[in-house]
């Protein structure tokens, strides 16, 4: 950018200050109002954490790649109802399992499961359930298997919730002018454009369209 | 009170658009010194405009001048000048489209007083139905030389240029043509093509009247 670029910038800057102050203000309001509005959410999430008996690579790889079917084993509407049945849920299979995110993190051997609710104590109780069928659910398996051969399950810790939303009104805040930056600056870029193809001045006319001004009539006396 | 701040040339001459159109008016003399500029066409290149209004403003402040001035609406698309005048409007019965259709009658043109001195105003008379061949016609050159002969300056109001071919065609009848271009509203690509097609009919453009010009710009008020 030269010296010219900057000064236009700056000018450009001057005349549109408005535009982006309101619509800095509008969305960084916008933002916090609306937020506001929504319930406070919490997620909880619990780890899980697959062991495979031995130690050796074998069945380390067959342990990573059974990660996801353990994963999908668990996220089923099964598993929900029984999850409902425990803790007394006033809802259905396919309401809980949509608040339930499961992901299979094998570089780790961890399966997470994060649960949404707007009562943090309400997704704790779910994370922890599921976790402990899962847990149960892998000691009936490895029952069936030679001792050597066995994948055990068990919980990293107790699930802890935090709250997912609203973030905080400064995170909020900061967001919200930012967008605001981006549609004032979209806004502005548009409205030079446009601005860009009028005639605003005598100077307009003789230098770039080679026409004579024998008259300048002030602003004020359009009638309307 | 939109009547009387469109002519306000009549109804505040100490207004600075007053002095503004009077500085019009001068520079016009000066363009005249090379070559009499007696009939003058003003029109602009889009609808996107004031002109009756500048039209009505230029005329008003040659007449004050002391020119005996005739005000033609040739816009016989949207003809609007008649409205502009007087405490009621002039009639638009009896106007240019009446002299040019019924042929003959060129003696007694029915001239409208308009309640400023020197100042007459032929209104366009009924709306034609082929308004490009009314103002191409030869009728409407002897039309002009009549007018001519009995004023010191005639003004046309015509429509714009890109829109239809009427004020390019009666362009070629007369002397001059003023481009009306709004500050912050006519676009400049349609200035450009207006020119473009004012040139290739060989019409004579004295200049163009930039309107709506911010007092920053205008530097009237002195």
């Amino acid at each position: 950018m030269e010296f010219n670029d900057y000064m236009q910038l700056v000018s450009v800057i001057q005349r549109r200050w408005w535009i982006i102050i309101a619509a800095i203000v509008l969305t960084a309001g916008s933002a916090v109002g609306f937020s506001r509005l929504k319930h406070t959410e919490y997620t909880s999430t619990a780890e899980i954490i697959i062991e495979p008996a031995r130690p050796d690579w074998g069945l380390a790889q067959s342990a990573k790649m059974l990660l996801r079917t353990y994963m999908t084993t668990a996220d089923s509407n099964q598993w929900a109802e029984q999850v409902i049945a425990t803790l007394q849920l006033p809802m259905t299979p396919e309401e809980l399992r949509a608040q339930a995110h499961f992901a299979a993190q094998d570089d780790r051997m961890v399966i997470q499961l994060e649960i949404e609710a707007y009562d943090g104590d309400i997704a704790n109780d779910v994370a922890r359930e599921w976790a402990t069928l899962f847990i149960q659910w892998r000691d009936q398996q490895n029952q069936l298997q030679r001792k050597e051969d066995r994948v055990f399950a068990y919980l990293r810790d107790q699930p802890r919730y935090r709250q997912s939303w609203p973030p905080s009104t400064r995170i909020l805040l900061a967001a919200g002018a930012v967008f605001g930056l981006v549609i004032a600056a979209s806004l502005i870029f548009f409205l030079e454009w446009v601005d860009a193809g009028l005639i605003h001045s005598p100077r307009d006319l003789e230098r770039q369209l080679g026409l004579t001004v024998v008259g300048a009539i002030p602003s004020g006396t359009s009638g309307k | 009170m939109t009547r009387q701040l469109e002519l306000i040339s009549q109804t505040d001459p100490h207004h600075p658009a007053v002095e503004a159109y009077r500085m019009l008016c001068a520079n016009l003399r000066f363009a005249a010194l090379d070559k009499p500029l007696d009939t003058l066409i003003v029109t602009s290149a889009s609808p996107d405009d004031h002109r009756p209004r500048v039209l009505a403003n230029l005329a008003v402040t040659m007449a004050q001048g002391g020119r005996r001035t005739i005000l033609v609406d040739a816009d016989l698309r949207r003809p609007g000048l008649h409205t502009l005048f007087g405490d009621s409007d002039i009639s638009n019965q009896q106007g240019l489209t009446t002299l040019i259709v019924e042929e003959g009658t060129m003696d007694q043109l029915p001239l409208e007083r308009t309640g400023v001195d020197n100042l007459w105003l032929l209104p366009s008379g009924p709306t034609p139905l082929n308004p490009t061949d009314i103002l191409g016609s030869r009728p409407m050159e002897r039309m002009v030389t009549t007018l001519k002969s009995q004023a010191d300056i005639v003004l046309f109001n015509a429509p714009p240029i890109i829109a239809v071919a009427d004020a390019t065609v009666l362009g070629t009848k007369v002397d001059g043509l003023l481009l009306v271009v709004t500050a912050g509203r006519s676009r400049r690509e349609h200035v450009r093509r207006a020119k473009e097609m004012l040139e290739r009919a060989q019409v004579h453009i004295v200049g163009a009247i930039l309107d709506d010009v911010p007092h920053s710009v205008s530097l009237i008020g002195y």
